[in-house]
């Protein structure tokens, strides 16, 4: 089949742009003042001592001869031990991924149920007050930084109505998770009958996931309305009309579904974008994602770590960005290979 | 529209969405047992503690404490975390040492710490011999490591082999203080060690009533000692699980969620009140604050000054105060001009605004630092602190440096820190009183750090140093006498030979004098900006009781914690 030759031939060019990054990626860390060891030995070490860690964490070797160690592990899967929380890198992006896709996905589907019908909503009643009324709540999506609107949910549905669970991660503090099959706390829970926590999970998920729909909304909404007019003016629509097609079959069985297809493009950079973390939100909300974990390893110059981060967040976005192709080759028949 | 393409659009969603599960990620060990996390997202679920079918919320309420704190552990092995004072609070909670600071109740009723007194802790006793260079532990009989393991004096042995043959930080604290190999270290038989002292000297009890001094259980630790990483570095740093010796074992990490310490079943001392300590990572500093307002959690740890003033007023919060001895100083250094001029020195001291980042920077949380050496440590003495606010002298000794003018000088500030940050403010707009034009540098955590270990900073604020073992001679030999700490490159003659002559010795009147010579001389040449000796707080509910502080190493010991 055609898309599966589309598949095979896009993987295979991954790999040659994964090693690229990080063969970049290597490079720029090191590059960065400060090395690891200092915070690590702390300030009594002598140099004899901190010489005894570089050892110990292969730093003093030449710089080509520590990345051919890495990739070596790479290719095995060990991606390293982090510096900051002492576990393997693979076995930290495998914890921290589900909290990030959790999140990101819910606020995804919630940005997309409110922000792609407003959006063709407005263009369809282009130039009324509903048009208008759905731009304005794009822009604010867009204007408000995401920190200060989580900050200020937190205060007011927490704080002071007290509706909200504590912003304290995914799950209450004193509850078990349910056993872990995906990592996602929903899915988990329904696979385990675990009706409580799925309750608990879901009531900690509707803050952060409104800050980030709410952030996301916008650029579905504005493309959806600006591909939606697009589609309303162009000529088979407008033959349709003089045909005496109704408006509501126009609308719905003709212009919708070439109309999505840039809201998808939009789609999957809006979604690559959040699977790269959202530090603000996820620090807010003391939730344990990706975002935080690439800040942390960032700070303390945790080499393994920030290079294990890149290379994920690379991956899914080449991952992302295939699927969305291989969509597009599905759903519209114009495109052939 | 054709169903197969549908049908393989959504197993391409289907696909992306559960990429998450399955496949476990191949973990090369890169020594034995490879540094299994003690955890996977779910295996948290305790099989020690009273497991509460997991429907439902834990037995928690009034024997679990919960914790908010501001970060993740990271480095679990006792010999290696130096640079990590947040794990080191978890290791005083599930290590223990062969001796530790007396519990003595204060004048006020309060239970402390004693930083300058010490008990027998592994060690039901200890006698030192009257020549003062054989120092004799009794271990206590019948004592075990978490998994039911006898810890006696092998045990000591294997720990205090592998702080010499690790080079670690804590063999060279140990050498300083006298004890200079692992063969000073005698096993006499089962129950007593001795540690044999090169030359008597008081600040050897200091030093070994330090987190890494924390004693091993060989038979766990041992097979963890490969080839590649002889020392178990790596499962010590991730792991406690069977070496515990302390009131509370690790029962749980879950890396970037949680921590949770549970009673140790085979600790040998008085039980601790809670069952349970659960460390929350919430790393918003107003999110932390929120939670400790509502209830959700008892304590809230490392909240800002200013936001303590307004917790003191609820009456449903305890900020628990505490002085300490941490000092924090504007280090000048002296291998870069203009502050190679004692008079330039001088002249910054005389335009600091010092009763300003009191009160503005700590909110009055801290007290003035008035010597190199804190109040709190024996022989510390204000009486050469002639240092005040006055920016008209500042100017006059400025002009006798050579600069009638005034100085343009950077400030390197460290931006990552709250604390730091608003010092650098307030100095940079009070020094332009003495005609001292500051410009600020912001520095990252990581390049500030990095910086300051090369002692490149050229005027820069030290966010804080606390010397552990509570000796005037041994804190001014870290700061302005050794090649790692003395940031600012300070070296005075007469201050070097009196720190060689009085480090290791018993004599305490020659000791008090030289402490007091030396105090004179820093202050006289100005050595550094003295800031302020800030207080460390913690915040928790007003029901949480049996807060003790350890004015040593300043970290809270929970087995004493309940609530009411």
């Amino acid at each position: 089949m055609r898309s599966l030759k589309l598949i095979m031939r896009r993987v295979l060019v991954m790999v040659p742009v994964l090693l690229g990054v990080t063969v970049i990626t290597f490079i720029m860390t090191r590059v960065l003042p400060g090395s690891p060891i200092d915070l690590i030995a702390g300030p009594m070490a002598s140099r004899e001592q901190r010489l005894a860690l570089l050892q110990h964490y292969g730093l003093d070797r030449p710089l080509w001869e520590q990345y051919i160690r890495y990739i070596g592990g790479v290719a095995q899967g060990d991606f390293g031990v982090s510096f900051t929380t002492s576990h393997p890198v693979a076995a930290d992006l495998q914890r921290f991924f589900p909290a990030t896709l959790e999140l990101t996905t819910c606020a995804i589907l919630l940005a997309v149920l409110v922000g792609v019908p407003l959006g063709t909503l407005g263009a369809v009643r282009q130039g009324t007050w509903v048009d208008h009324a759905t731009r304005i709540f794009a822009v604010a999506g867009i204007a408000m930084p995401a920190f200060w609107l989580s900050l200020v949910l937190v205060f007011v549905f927490f704080s002071r109505l007290q509706l909200a669970p504590p912003p304290i991660g995914r799950l209450d503090p004193l509850l078990s998770p349910p056993t872990n099959v995906t990592g996602l706390l929903l899915l988990d829970s329904v696979l385990a009958g675990n009706w409580i926590t799925l309750r608990s999970a879901a009531m900690q998920l509707v803050l952060p996931v409104s800050v980030l729909a709410f952030g996301a909304v916008a650029p579905l909404a504005r493309m959806a309305r600006s591909s939606m007019l697009d589609v309303l003016d162009s000529a088979y629509v407008r033959a349709a009309r003089a045909m005496g097609i109704p408006w509501r079959s126009v609308v719905w069985k003709y212009a919708l579904k070439n109309a999505m297809l840039p809201v998808l493009t939009m789609l999957s950079i809006v979604y690559g974008y959040l699977l790269g973390g959202s530090v603000l939100v996820e620090n807010i909300f003391a939730w344990p994602g990706l975002g935080r974990y690439a800040y942390t390893a960032i700070s303390a110059n945790d080499y393994p770590a920030i290079q294990g981060f890149i290379l994920y967040a690379t991956f899914v976005y080449l991952v992302i960005f295939l699927a969305v192709d291989v969509l597009y080759a599905v759903l519209d028949p114009r495109i052939e290979e | 529209m054709n169903s197969t393409r549908i049908s393989v659009a959504l197993a391409l969603i289907v696909t992306l969405l559960t990429a998450s599960c399955g496949e476990a990620p191949t973990q090369a060990p890169t020594s034995a047992p490879a540094a299994a996390p003690t955890t996977a997202p779910a295996a948290a679920a305790p099989t020690t503690a009273p497991a509460p079918p997991a429907a439902q919320p834990a037995a928690a309420g009034p024997k679990t404490l919960i914790v908010a704190v501001s970060r993740d552990l990271q480095n679990l092995d006792p010999t290696t975390s130096s640079g990590d004072p947040f794990t080191q609070e978890i290791m005083y909670n599930v290590y223990r040492f062969l001796i530790n600071f007396r519990l003595t109740k204060t004048a006020s009723g309060e239970m402390i710490g004693d930083a300058n007194n010490w008990d027998g802790d592994v060690a039901e006793s200890y006698q030192l011999s009257q020549d003062g260079k054989k120092l004799t532990f009794k271990i206590r009989k019948g004592i075990k490591f978490s998994n039911g393991d006898p810890i006696d004096a092998n045990a000591v042995k294997f720990t205090y082999d592998r702080i010499f043959d690790s080079k670690s930080v804590t063999a060279g604290n140990l050498q300083i203080s006298a004890v200079s190999s692992k063969d000073s270290i005698k096993v006499v038989d089962d129950y007593t060690v001795e540690f044999n002292i090169d030359t008597p000297n008081t600040i050897l009890y200091g030093n070994i009533s330090q987190f890494g001094n924390s004693i091993l259980n060989p038979k766990v630790v041992k097979p963890y000692m490969t080839a590649a990483d002889p020392w178990a570095h790596e499962w010590l740093k991730a792991n406690t699980k069977g070496t515990e010796s302390g009131p509370y074992l690790l029962e749980s990490w879950q890396p970037g969620v949680e921590f949770v310490l549970a009673k140790n079943p085979n600790w040998w001392g008085e039980p601790p009140k809670m069952d349970r300590v659960v460390f929350r990572i919430v790393p918003d500093p107003s999110t932390r604050l929120a939670l400790l307002k509502s209830g959700a959690v008892d304590i809230a740890k490392d909240i800002a000054p200013k936001d303590l003033v307004d917790l003191e007023k609820d009456p449903n919060i305890k900020v628990n105060r505490f002085t300490t001895r941490i000092v924090s100083w504007l280090g000048m250094n002296v291998k870069t001009p203009p502050f190679d001029n004692v008079k330039v020195r001088q002249a910054i001291s005389y335009a600091l605004p010092y009763d300003t980042i009191i009160k503005n920077v700590l909110y009055g949380y801290g007290r003035q630092l008035t010597s190199v050496i804190p109040d709190g440590t024996p022989t510390h003495t204000d009486e050469f602190f002639v240092y005040k606010t006055d920016p008209a002298k500042a100017k006059s000794l400025l002009a006798e440096a050579g600069y009638p003018n005034g100085l343009k000088i950077n400030m390197q500030v460290r931006s990552d820190l709250a604390e730091t940050k608003a010092t650098g403010v307030w100095v940079k707009s009070e020094l332009a009183k003495a005609g001292i034009d500051v410009t600020i540098q912001e520095m990252e955590g990581a390049a500030f750090t990095a910086a300051l270990q090369k002692h490149e900073l050229a005027f820069f604020q030290h966010p804080g140093w606390i010397t552990i073992a509570n000796d005037p001679i041994g804190h001014v030999y870290w700061l302005l006498h050794s090649d790692c700490c003395d940031y600012s490159n300070y070296r005075n003659k007469e201050i070097d030979d009196l720190i060689q002559k009085y480090i290791l010795s018993t004599d305490v009147q020659g000791r008090e004098a030289a402490s007091k010579r030396i105090q004179q001389i820093a202050a006289e040449d100005a050595v550094w900006g003295l800031l302020y000796q800030p207080d460390i707080t913690l915040a928790t509910r007003s029901n949480v009781k049996g807060v003790v502080y350890f004015s040593a190493d300043r970290d809270w010991r929970y087995q004493f914690m309940y609530k009411e």
